[in-house]
């Protein structure tokens, strides 16, 4: 006796089926749409603004002007960034406000936003450092490495959210790393890692 | 910037994938000779495990209400007027729903009158051909056997 099993893949639409959904007026398909971004939007906007109540607000306003402006769109094959740049605008916005984005447009070689003894830290895990210190660099450089390397896009792909040249991509970078770098080699050193 | 903060920098890239092939062979000279930037290669990747090792931050259940439920409240589209996407150049435009009506009416009627030309064409064309084949068609002989002094088949 043999038996035939049937197997069927039911393939999830793409993000442009879902935008072309969404642009009729299909709620389920912005439903979709936001599950499938939601953890990141709200990781990236976490981890950018170091609150979990703000990157909440911050996360529902972009869904809601992803919603209001989706005819905007024109290119739906860049929908994954776009909701970062439209949640980045949001952030930065709320920062500006809070007054804690002091320096958009400062070219000073200061990577830091403030002081950061390391007898604060000694005594945590050696990921709670790197987040700490991740959490004081200047939020242009922390978006910069959040994009990066949690997010993991592409230098184009970051250039594109960000507004900035894929240089100036590459040079911030670096230079949030080489601050990093300094900050953590002693503690890794210290901890034999 | 010194030699080394260039050769850095170029780590930097290599870390995110992004160095080019060309630039690979000097950089991996230089990590061979210097100490200074060999350290600075192995910091990072530290550093970068150890932002791996976070788990994944997860947006929090309640959020769902709050986003589909203001999104599902106010609807983006216009009231009367109908979203027609566009295949051919990707575009969404917008027409008031009385006049989409009268396109589609229009775009009915001029399918019929189209069809019925269509078909008044087909049928004179069908009835040239039978004509055609009528007068081409030939009766066939056949003729088999042999001729009595060559014996040669004539077929």
């Amino acid at each position: 006796m043999s038996f035939i099993i049937k197997t069927s893949t039911v393939q999830s639409p793409t993000d442009e089926q879902l935008l072309e959904q969404l642009r009729f007026g299909s709620t389920s398909a912005f439903a979709q749409l936001y599950q499938r971004y939601k953890h990141r939007v709200y990781a990236y906007c976490h981890r950018l603004l170091r609150d979990a109540e703000t990157a909440e607000d911050v996360v529902q306003e972009s869904f809601l002007k992803v919603h209001r402006g989706v005819h905007t769109l024109r290119k739906p094959e860049l929908f994954r960034t776009w909701i970062f740049s439209v949640a980045r605008n949001e952030a930065l916005m709320h920062l500006r406000r809070t007054k804690r984005w002091e320096d958009l447009g400062d070219e000073s070689e200061t990577v830091w936003n403030e002081d950061n003894p390391l007898d604060d830290v000694v005594e945590q895990e050696t990921k709670e450092i790197i987040e700490h210190y991740l959490g004081l660099l200047k939020p242009r450089y922390r978006d910069l490495l959040v994009l990066r390397e949690y997010e993991q896009l592409s230098y184009a792909e970051i250039a594109e959210i960000t507004g900035i040249a894929e240089s100036a991509v590459k040079s911030a970078l670096f230079k949030a790393r080489k601050a990093l770098a300094r900050k953590l080699e002693p503690i890794f050193k210290e901890r034999h890692i | 910037m010194t030699t080394c903060e260039r050769y850095q920098e170029k780590v930097s890239q290599l870390i995110d994938n992004e160095l080019g092939e060309r630039e690979s062979p000097s950089l991996f000279g230089h990590l061979g000779l210097c100490e200074e930037c060999r350290r600075f290669l192995q910091t990072n990747l530290r550093i970068r495990s150890g932002m791996q090792e976070h788990g994944p931050l997860l947006a929090p259940v309640h959020l769902d209400q709050k986003v589909l439920g203001t999104t599902l409240t106010t609807r983006g589209l216009v009231p009367g007027r109908l979203a027609i996407p566009s295949g051919l150049w990707k575009r969404t435009v917008s027409l008031p729903v009385s006049l989409a009506a009268a396109v589609v009416v229009l775009l009915m009627m001029g399918s019929i009158a189209l069809s019925s030309l269509w078909f008044g064409t087909q049928k004179a064309q069908t009835e040239l051909q039978v004509h055609t084949v009528y007068v081409t068609t030939l009766p066939a002989v056949e003729v088999q056997g042999y001729y009595p002094q060559s014996k040669t088949a004539i077929q």
